[in-house]
């Protein structure tokens, strides 16, 4: 089930029903939520919501082991190592096997290897990462309570977050389900502005841009000139962000009509100065989860210049790995880890230098210019299917010709997607403003309306939510 | 007076409003979503609702608003939209002059028989893909101006037509598109939409794949006919008729991809009846060849397999996680037999050079 479809309308319109009208009774309010979530995945394939129980019951019996005192760590290494190791059958075992029959074949063997890859269960990732999260949460003495099992269940099945996040951590939203959501306290104008804002973003520009640029440019970037393979990249960097960002103003605006916050998961990455502040802005649950449970238990910056470069270039290969089961999004990976790599170096080298030209205006521009096709170059390596599709993309902008015959449209889908981040912020703090000033009816018709604009400008070729894959 | 918190109630009101207010202005686009729901509970129970309201809504022009929008959008479109320079390149020589059918190549050659198989289009043995641009085309007329359409539902748009688009070398005209089929008009009508879709453009050949939506019970009228039962093939076998006299007007000769073998035993079975219907249909348009992909994937002895080894042993994945649709890597093994078919069927240098379908020919 599609945020941007009727079935999901009518679904939420169902759950707000259900959750708000079983508030006074709080066990029964969150049971229909989970109930619900499960409904929602089940509309996907219902064969995996046994295993997105399972996995919740798994992540729930060694939260207790761990908060049970006594053998504290075996707990947290079976629950994690479960946890991985069904990430691991699902998404990497042909990766794996793939890689190894190359290397025995490579070796001069033939190990007659069979590969194959299961189906892949929809956000198993996200939903992985959640399981791991209340373990550690609870390794780390964050969990004040005994974790109650129903809400574990929640916390990892939750329906706006299921999917495709945002990571939510257990330590900050498990409080939220021992309380009742206040029914005095709904931030209506926020929700609704996040709704109406994240299906522009994903209907109109994202959708947009995969159809009529993205997908062609990357299909044959031979039949291209030079100025519409760079448009084609640059709108490829508009529409992921748009179609992820999107995705999770959707969530976070569903969760608070409910009663619940989720966390900031963007904040206009493409105005970053520095890959440090492009990973503080983009998919920000992911990067801080990786941060806490990854970097830092690998050593963090704890251990010399050296190794903190090191740490990091780990990281964030890991990370890319977590995106897709490909050498591409290993290449990605490593690319921002790079990044990171090379611009913690370049801090060093002008730490205690007097340098004022650094705070300048120009600089700023300059460094954001930098940043930002840094990143879209690793963009090309995460959309490419392969190594061959990138490098074909990345040679034609220096071989192809360079033309003015590019079309309005895309043109202007690519300028609004990377160009809106460069809001200020107090441009959606007034459009909250505003829809807080609405009365109810008005408020009602102008939400309604903004709806019918989107489904009338969006394309009418649907395109799946990309982070889905993940 | 300014609150960012309101209570519930209010929260209620303003999406009650907000809900009515769609159900007017979306009374149109509400029958079409109805009737384009999978036949079932909520289809039979939607329909009838929304084609009543729709009609109410009509009375009193609630509709007009959304057709408004939806007119200025098109004329909107019709300026911002790519050029076809410059949205899909390959179509960019839409004047391009078709190539003389009548200088059609080897009149044995087995694409001008009805019904070709795979082993027989392709190079029998070849065990490698062919790297896109390792063997391009050899024609009487430039790759350039030669146009052909790609046509079918995501069989196409998924692996096939980025592997054919860069391997190929001729223009494309794109008329795919993902999750549709002929079974269901209602969702989307190819018979209408086909020729909109290749409008202005003057194509010499048509390379297609669809039906792997069509797995499906359809209404017709009232009645519910049973995919597989000889009603539902009676219906099927009418579209793609109808469908295929589309595709073959101005005598164009079309090469039809077949299902390839799918890892879903149900779903194989499916497809499997969809082949034998679409092979028997085929059988009376000389001009339309049948290429089967199983052979060129390597599905001899018709087991599903994801991956395989090419011949140094290095594992291809030809098919994506889903089970059902064909990678890049996998749609490359078809490209030899497309080629060849291609070969035969576009008019040749006065003196022919045999193309060979091997890498590094």
């Amino acid at each position: 089930m599609l945020f941007p479809t009727v079935e999901y309308a009518l679904f939420f319109m169902l759950a707000l029903c259900l959750g708000w009208g079983l508030l006074r009774w709080h066990r029964a309010h969150k049971l229909a939520l989970l109930g619900l979530s499960y409904v929602f995945y089940g509309f996907w394939d219902w064969h995996f919501v046994p295993m997105l129980f399972g996995l919740s019951c798994w992540a729930w019996l060694c939260t207790r082991g761990i908060q049970h005192g006594r053998l504290r760590r075996l707990w947290l290494i079976l629950g994690a190592g479960g946890s991985l190791a069904l990430l691991a059958h699902y998404k990497y075992t042909a990766f794996f096997l793939q890689n190894l029959a190359d290397l025995a074949s490579g070796l001069g063997f033939r190990p007659g290897i069979e590969v194959e890859s299961p189906m892949l269960p929809l956000g198993i990732s996200f939903m992985t990462f959640h399981a791991i999260s209340l373990m550690m949460d609870a390794w780390r003495h964050k969990l004040e309570d005994k974790v109650d099992f129903a809400d574990s269940l929640l916390y990892v099945a939750f329906f706006p977050q299921l999917i495709a996040g945002p990571i939510l951590r257990a330590s900050s939203f498990l409080p939220q389900l021992r309380q009742r959501p206040d029914p005095a306290r709904i931030e209506t104008g926020r929700a609704l502005l996040l709704i109406v804002v994240g299906l522009f973003k994903k209907v109109v520009i994202a959708n947009t841009l995969a159809t009529l640029l993205v997908d062609d440019v990357f299909a044959n970037p031979a039949a291209m000139s030079a100025s519409q393979v760079l448009l084609g990249i640059y709108g490829y960097a508009a529409q992921i962000y748009c179609d992820f960002s999107g995705y999770t103003d959707i969530a976070i605006g569903c969760a608070l009509l409910l009663g619940y916050r989720f966390p900031l998961n963007f904040d206009a990455p493409y105005v970053s100065a520095s890959p440090q502040e492009f990973w503080r802005r983009w998919h920000i649950s992911l990067s801080s989860w990786l941060r806490d449970y990854l970097y830092i238990p690998l050593g963090g910056s704890r251990n010399g210049a050296w190794r903190t470069q090191l740490n990091l270039v780990i990281t964030m290969l890991l990370g890319g790995l977590w995106h897709g089961a490909a050498w591409n999004f290993v290449v990605w990976g490593g690319w921002h880890g790079l990044l990171l790599a090379g611009h913690r170096q370049w801090e060093a080298l002008w730490q205690g230098r007097d340098c004022a030209w650094r705070a300048s205006g120009w600089w700023k521009w300059t460094a954001r210019v930098l940043c930002f096709h840094a990143v879209c170059l690793g963009w090309i390596f995460f959309r490419a299917a392969s190594f061959g599709e990138a490098w074909a993309v990345l040679s034609r902008l220096f071989e192809g010709v360079w033309s003015s015959d590019l079309a309005p449209g895309v043109l202007l889908c690519a300028l609004a997607g990377i160009g809106l981040q460069f809001l200020p912020d107090r441009f959606l703090l007034r459009m909250q403003l505003m829809s807080m000033r609405l009365q109810p009816v008005l408020h009602g018709l102008a939400f309604a309306l903004a709806l019918v604009i989107i489904e009338v400008l969006g394309p009418s070729e649907p395109a799946p939510f990309i982070y889905f894959q993940f | 007076m300014l609150h960012r918190f309101q209570p519930v109630s209010r929260m209620f009101l303003t999406l009650a409003v907000a809900l009515l207010a769609g159900v007017v202005l979306e009374a149109e686009g509400l029958k079409i979503w109805a009737e384009r729901l999978e036949l079932g509970a909520l289809r039979t129970f939607s329909v009838p609702v929304t084609e009543r309201w729709h009609e109410f809504a009509q009375r009193f022009g609630a509709e007009q608003p959304r057709r408004l929008a939806l007119t200025l959008k098109a004329d909107w479109a019709d300026g911002l939209a790519p050029s076809p320079a410059a949205g899909v390149a390959e179509v960019a020589d839409r004047a391009a002059p078709p190539a003389p059918q009548a200088q059609t190549a080897d009149p044995e050659a087995v694409a001008s028989s009805p019904v070709a198989t795979a082993s027989a289009v392709q190079e029998a043995g070849s065990p490698q893909p062919v790297l896109p641009g390792s063997a391009p085309l050899v024609l009487g007329v430039p790759a350039s101006a030669t146009q052909i359409v790609l046509a079918g539902d995501s069989m196409m748009a998924v692996g096939l037509a980025p592997v054919l688009r860069r391997g190929l070398g001729v223009n494309v005209v794109k008329a795919y598109r993902s999750g549709t089929g002929l079974a269901r008009p209602e969702v989307f009508d190819w018979l209408e939409q086909y020729p909109k879709m290749v409008a202005g453009a003057n194509p010499v050949l048509v390379i297609c794949a669809l039906g792997a939506n069509d797995g499906q019970n359809v209404q017709s009228g009232k009645n519910v006919l049973t995919f597989g039962t000889p009603e539902w093939d009676a219906f099927y076998r009418e579209r793609l008729t109808a469908y295929l006299g589309l595709l073959t007007r101005n005598d164009h000769k079309v090469l039809w991809i077949g299902m390839p073998l799918m890892r879903s035993p149900a779903f194989a079975k499916k497809m499997k009846h969809m082949n034998a219907l679409v092979q028997d249909v085929l059988k009376a348009y000389p001009q339309v060849s049948w290429l089967d992909p199983d052979p060129a994937l390597g599905y001899d002895e018709a087991v599903f397999a994801q991956y395989k080894p090419d011949a140094r042993g290095k594992m291809i994945k030809l098919r994506a996680d889903d089970g059902i649709h064909m990678t890049d890597e996998g749609a490359a093994f078809l490209l030899p037999g497309i080629r060849t078919w291609m070969q035969h069927q576009l008019p040749q240098p006065e003196r022919t050079v045999a193309v060979s379908a091997t890498p590094g020919s």
